[in-house]
């Protein structure tokens, strides 16, 4: 067997569930471009729970560089209803006209978790964010979700996003990530 | 012909305008930062933020960054973040401790107390004079209230105490619901966002006649109650010093004291009745909400009304966010929000409160901030140009409001109004004021 051989055989496993978590979650990513609220929210466990911890800039490199308290923005699954309802009212103000919104998913690292049943995904994300009348600003953030799978359905239990900015604007972090 | 009352009216909107230009004009954020900003004590941060000697945060005071460092005897110190020899910056972390700060450039070390106390070479290249005591950090007048932490430059102006004036009451009845101190939860959020810092102040000083229009969204999903009878009624007290308070009520004024603080474990409520006066009693009975501001660009909210983003099984829980307004040109201001909690308080409720103030009252929360921000966005986009900054915004909402007198348990002018513009005239006067250089 060749090296070339050994190396496709012994990643095989890990590099197909690498693509399809890269398949689902950029699915899921276009759901959220395309404002497809509802069925967003039906990828989501009952439990979810969504965070963006703080991000700390510190002396020390090999320190941690986000806060495991602090969040910029934390929601369940009742609160991102609410948030996502929001495009129905006349009033939202801050989402009508909507902003312009593309998201780009990349590094997919999937790890099984355990029995077969739960992934820990990490990627990257590029989101463009621009108000109807301005122009886009880009934010990049590193993502870990916790994804289970329902049969053999996938859903998202959790998602941490780690910004990289330290202190980024308000109308980035209004962005579902 | 314009009647007795339109002439009334139109002299009154005179006095009272204010030019849209101070909204998006640079120059008077100079003309600001010297006259309104410099006299003044800003707020820099909690003493909780640096409990242990070395422990520092970096924070800005105008467009100044400073450092805020407990030193290795324990003092509250604030140093200007910048190098006495070529001006670098001496701080580059966010937070951290340390008992010194080395310049990076050519290693100029200073003590955390601002005190030089190395500088490469000193023996043999500089002069024999050379003076390390005059070359230490420079340093605001510094002094705290209540774990506050405010700095000025002005050596000649009033003390904390009295700057803050009767805004002390207020802030004393919110903080004295709780035995023992405060400390902040963790660390600041932090966001930009487009817009003039005063259109922040103004609108937590006392901008009740927003709620209906801005946050529409927030009754139509449950946030706040719709039915009549349900509404709260509202207080505008304006401070000496441009300071204000804005409070919201479930019942009637001069009904009986109810001895009850919503949001507030319920086993520590008869402590709480044997620390408060009976006016601050009475400022607490059925108050659903108080929020204001600290001149220049401070301000604070607190509520407990909105359970509708809380978790199944959460407790009531209310929260106290602490706010900093700092311009970053006249376009775009940093917004920091700190979350209070009472130090002594069970870590569940904790933990709840500062949950309640992430999702309610910060720049990711679901209902307020966003919608606040867009609309100051759009007053800075509508106006630079150069018909609109001339034109002037009406501040006459509840002039013919007379004050009330009596029935308040609080210091102030007090205009028993749900939405009047009382409190944004005074922050507007008082800075007035100081723009005409009545503050030096």
């Amino acid at each position: 067997m060749t090296p070339i051989a050994m190396l496709q055989q012994e990643w095989a496993a890990d590099l197909e569930l690498d693509r399809l978590m890269t398949r689902f979650l950029v699915q899921e990513a276009g759901l959220l471009d395309d404002r497809r609220y509802e069925e967003w929210l039906n990828l989501l466990t009952e439990d979810f729970h969504y965070r963006l911890p703080v991000p700390l800039v510190r002396e020390d490199p090999w320190l941690p560089r986000y806060d495991d308290r602090a969040v910029l923005f934390e929601a369940t699954k009742t609160g991102l209803g609410l948030k996502a309802g929001r495009m129905g009212e006349r009033a939202a103000w801050s989402d009508r006209p909507h902003n312009f919104q593309r998201r780009f998913v990349s590094n997919v690292r999937a790890e099984p978790g355990a029995e077969g049943a739960t992934v820990q995904v990490r990627s990257n994300i590029l989101m463009v964010v621009a108000p109807a009348s301005e122009p886009p600003t880009l934010v990049t953030a590193g993502r870990t979700d916790s994804v289970v799978l329902e049969g053999a359905r996938p859903k998202l239990a959790g998602r941490t996003v780690f910004l990289d900015a330290e202190v980024p604007t308000h109308l980035q972090i209004s962005a579902i990530f | 012909m314009f009647s007795d009352a339109q002439e009334a009216w139109r002299a009154a909107h005179r006095r009272h305008a204010v030019q849209r230009e101070i909204m998006v004009d640079d120059a008077i954020l100079r003309a600001e930062i010297e006259n309104v900003f410099q006299p003044s004590w800003l707020f820099i941060g909690f003493e909780s933020e640096i409990p242990d000697p070395g422990d520092y945060v970096v924070r800005t005071m105008a467009d100044d960054g400073v450092i805020l460092v407990r030193s290795e005897r324990g003092e509250v110190n604030v140093l200007l973040n910048s190098c006495t020899h070529r001006g670098t910056r001496l701080c580059e972390a966010t937070f951290g401790n340390s008992a010194h700060f080395r310049c990076g450039y050519h290693g100029w070390t200073f003590a955390n107390d601002g005190r030089l106390v190395g500088v490469p070479g000193v023996r043999a290249q500089y002069p024999p004079g050379f003076d390390k005591a005059a070359l230490g950090l420079h340093r605001p007048r510094v002094e705290t209230y209540r774990g506050f932490v405010f700095a000025t430059w002005n050596d000649e102006g009033p003390s904390l105490r009295d700057y803050l004036g009767d805004f002390r009451w207020y802030l004393d009845a919110m903080l004295d619901i709780a035995p023992g101190e405060w400390e902040v939860y963790a660390p600041p959020q932090r966001v930009r966002v487009t817009g003039n810092w005063k259109i922040k102040q103004e609108n937590l000083a006392g901008d009740g006649y927003h709620l209906q229009t801005t946050h529409a969204v927030a009754f139509g999903q449950g946030v706040f109650p719709r039915e009549p009878g349900t509404r709260t009624h509202g207080y505008a007290v304006s401070l000496d010093g441009g300071h204000a308070v804005r409070l919201g009520y479930s019942g009637e004024p001069g009904g009986p004291i109810e001895r009850s603080y919503e949001g507030i474990p319920e086993e520590l409520w008869p402590g709480i009745a044997e620390r408060l006066t009976d006016e601050q009693a009475r400022l607490h009975s059925r108050c659903s909400y108080m929020h204001g501001v600290v001149f220049p660009n401070a301000a604070f909210l607190t509520n407990s009304q909105s359970q509708t983003v809380a978790d199944p099984g959460d407790p009531v829980a209310r929260f106290l966010v602490w706010r900093l307004h700092t311009p970053i040109s006249a376009h775009e201001t940093e917004v920091t929000y700190w979350a209070l909690v009472p130090k002594d308080f069970p870590e569940g409720w904790k933990r709840v409160s500062y949950k309640m103030q992430v999702r309610v009252q910060s720049a990711g929360g679901l209902f307020f901030e966003h919608d606040d921000f867009e609309n100051f966005a759009r007053i800075d986009a509508a106006s630079r140009g150069h018909i609109a900054r001339k034109a002037p915004m009406d501040f006459t909402l509840g002039l013919d409001h007379r004050p009330d007198l009596d029935g308040f348990p609080g210091p102030g002018r007090v205009q028993h109004m749900s939405a009047s513009e009382q409190n944004q005239r005074a922050f507007y006067r008082h800075w007035q004021t100081l723009m005409a250089g009545d503050g030096r």
